[in-house]
């Protein structure tokens, strides 16, 4: 019947997304060993600039903040979320200058970090014509000032 | 025999090709000389033009043959793996935007396809900024300083912020004594004080990105220099003409001051601070001068039996009283017995009318002045009283509370003597009235009051 096949398929797609879930927690890396003082020594000389060229003259107070972080390792693991893994209506982040600085910085400071990211590196190097800035991607972007400057702020108390 | 060739020729062939490799000098040391000649330094230019950078590198032996070699760089590079650089003489040059910024960077010194050395390099560690520009020099006469001001491209830029600055000023005639000064701003004072005066200088200004920042590096090339001259100045000694003056002025009429101060404090200055009391001695003496000549100035009554006396009670014009007094002042003395000064005594042919007497008048030409001789006669000791109607003639005769005797009662005396240059009024005055009134006031009736009580008793 038919409530049976919907009940069938609608099982099916959870336990997929629930094993996704689970392959993302444990593929996702751990921040807590990085060098976090280089990390933010080279977000405000380099990123930070990158950052908010993107956004060009775009107020970030026109978007809401949905993301926060608690320490520096989650802010950390947010940031590398919303910069190589973006959300529907914005493509892909990892061709821009301040997502290609944001890799070199943890592969730098993160002991193991390396590997993790280079293939969508590449994949965006191979890219020929820049993503269109959406409004989403601006949004986002926005998102991701915020968690940087939250996590400058969380590094300077601990 | 070919064996024996063979093995003498691969004898031969690897000496050659060891002695080849090995980079064996005409000098004889064992150096590896391929390498030392291919070494070169490198520098970095960030947001040299717009927000392109620049990184220049050249061989540190000049006379290379650099014909064939290029250079090429790989790693820390946006969206590529490796760039080449561009040749200008001896000079390799890439100007681009695909500096990553983060970590280091391989460059290759290549021949053909073949690298012959590389060096790893980070491109934030040999950034050299752009030399500063527009130094100037402004004396300020006020401060007796100098502002030294320059520009630097780098205020405008995102990464090389933060720079330091050395400006190196020296006397031109001094070749080598340069003098250093650090500082972050681009604003310097110079005290003129620690400048000779009137020496030309020459001043100019270099920079270097600031050690503990992100991006480190090697000194700019050095700004244009500039030059002025210090002005001269004025010894210590010399002093301003007019501020001369007046001190010495002021010194001057502060002397002449304390001086006369010395000379005139008693005689004039204390006097006028500190008035002395007055001395009722002495200002008796000076109420009883001397008279003149045939003018008998007595207490005693009976010195002026003869004179007639008057009444005064008020002070008038002159001319009023000149003609008042013709007119009025007969020549009875049987009558001006009777007639008295006071009020209550008034014998019943009182004229009504006023009498005027004058100071000089009273003192030397009145009616009461004694004839000569009869000095004793006019001697005047006692004022008549005001008598109440109901005492008699004989009844005591009191005048301010002074008891009169009966013997008294007929010498007249004349008023007080006012000190005041005023005219006396003679008016007949009512009974019960005082006797003697005056317009002004005559602080010396007391005087003469007691004086009269004392030659009474």
């Amino acid at each position: 019947t038919f409530p049976d096949a919907l009940l069938f398929v609608l099982s099916a797609f959870f336990r997929k997304i629930f094993i996704l879930q689970l392959v993302g927690l444990v593929l996702t890396y751990n921040f807590t060993n990085c060098d976090f003082e280089k990390i933010k020594q080279k977000y405000q000389k380099t990123i930070y600039d990158d950052l908010k060229e993107y956004m060009n003259g775009t107020r970030s107070t026109q978007f809401n903040s949905t993301v926060s972080c608690n320490n520096r390792a989650d802010c950390l693991a947010a940031i590398e979320r919303l910069t190589f893994r973006p959300p529907r209506g914005c493509a892909s982040l990892a061709g821009e200058a301040f997502a290609l600085r944001t890799d070199a910085t943890f592969t730098l400071q993160c002991p193991g970090y390396s590997s993790a990211q280079i293939h969508n590196t590449q994949a965006a190097k191979k890219r020929k014509k820049r993503e269109v800035t959406t409004n989403k991607c601006l949004e986002q972007v926005s998102q991701l000032l915020g968690l940087w400057g939250r996590f400058c702020r969380t590094f300077r108390k601990q | 025999m070919t064996i024996l060739g063979t093995a003498f020729g691969m004898v031969f062939y690897l000496l050659q090709v060891v002695s080849g490799e090995s980079g064996y000098a005409q000098n004889g040391d064992l150096e590896d000389a391929e390498l030392d000649d291919y070494s070169f330094s490198c520098y970095s230019q960030l947001e040299v033009n717009g927000s392109h950078h620049s990184l220049t590198c050249a061989f540190d032996d000049p006379d290379i043959n650099s014909t064939n070699l290029e250079l090429e760089i790989c790693g820390a590079l946006l969206e590529i793996n490796c760039l080449n650089f561009s040749k200008l003489q001896e000079v390799y040059y890439i100007k681009t935007k695909k500096f990553l910024l983060i970590g280091d960077s391989e460059i290759c010194v290549k021949l053909g396809e073949k690298s012959i050395t590389c060096k790893k390099m980070n491109i934030v560690k040999i950034v050299k900024p752009e030399a500063p520009f527009n130094v100037s020099v402004i004396y300020r006469e006020g401060a007796n300083d100098f502002v030294v001001t320059f520009n630097t491209s780098h205020l405008q830029k995102k990464y090389v912020k933060n720079l330091m600055h050395d400006v190196a000023y020296r006397q031109e005639k001094d070749e080598n004594n340069w003098m250093h000064v650090n500082l972050s701003g681009t604003k310097l004072t110079l005290l003129q004080r620690k400048l000779q005066d009137d020496a030309m200088y020459e001043i100019k200004v270099r920079s270097i990105p600031y050690s503990s920042d992100y991006f480190e590096g090697f000194w700019s090339e050095w700004s244009p220099s500039y030059h002025f001259r210090t002005p001269e100045t004025k010894r210590a000694e010399e002093m301003d003409p007019v501020l001369l003056t007046i001190s010495i002025s002021s010194f001057f009429s502060v002397a002449l001051l304390v001086v006369l101060a010395c000379v005139l404090w008693k005689r004039r200055i204390k006097p006028i601070v500190w008035p002395s009391l007055p001395d009722h001695k002495k200002t008796l003496e000076q109420l009883c001068k001397k008279p003149r000549k045939n003018l008998n100035v007595s207490f005693n009554p009976e010195s002026f039996l003869d004179c007639q006396i008057h009444k005064v009670d008020g002070i008038q014009s002159r001319d009023e009283m000149e003609g008042f007094l013709q007119e009025s002042f007969p020549p009875q003395p049987e009558e001006s017995e009777k007639q008295r000064l006071g009020g209550g005594v008034q014998g019943p042919n009182w004229s009504p009318e006023h009498t005027v007497i004058t100071p000089e008048t009273f003192r030397g030409e009145s009616p009461l002045e004694c004839p000569a001789g009869n000095g004793s006669a006019c001697d005047v000791t006692i004022l008549p009283s005001p008598r109440s109607p109901e005492s008699g003639k004989n009844g005591p005769h009191v005048y301010q509370g002074l008891l009169l005797s009966p013997g008294t009662t007929n010498n007249i005396l004349p008023p007080p003597f006012p000190l005041q240059s005023g005219i006396l009024t003679l008016t007949p005055v009512a009974q019960g009235q005082p006797i003697l009134t005056s317009l002004g006031p005559s602080p010396e009736e007391a005087y003469v009051t007691m004086s009269s009580f004392y030659q009474n008793q």
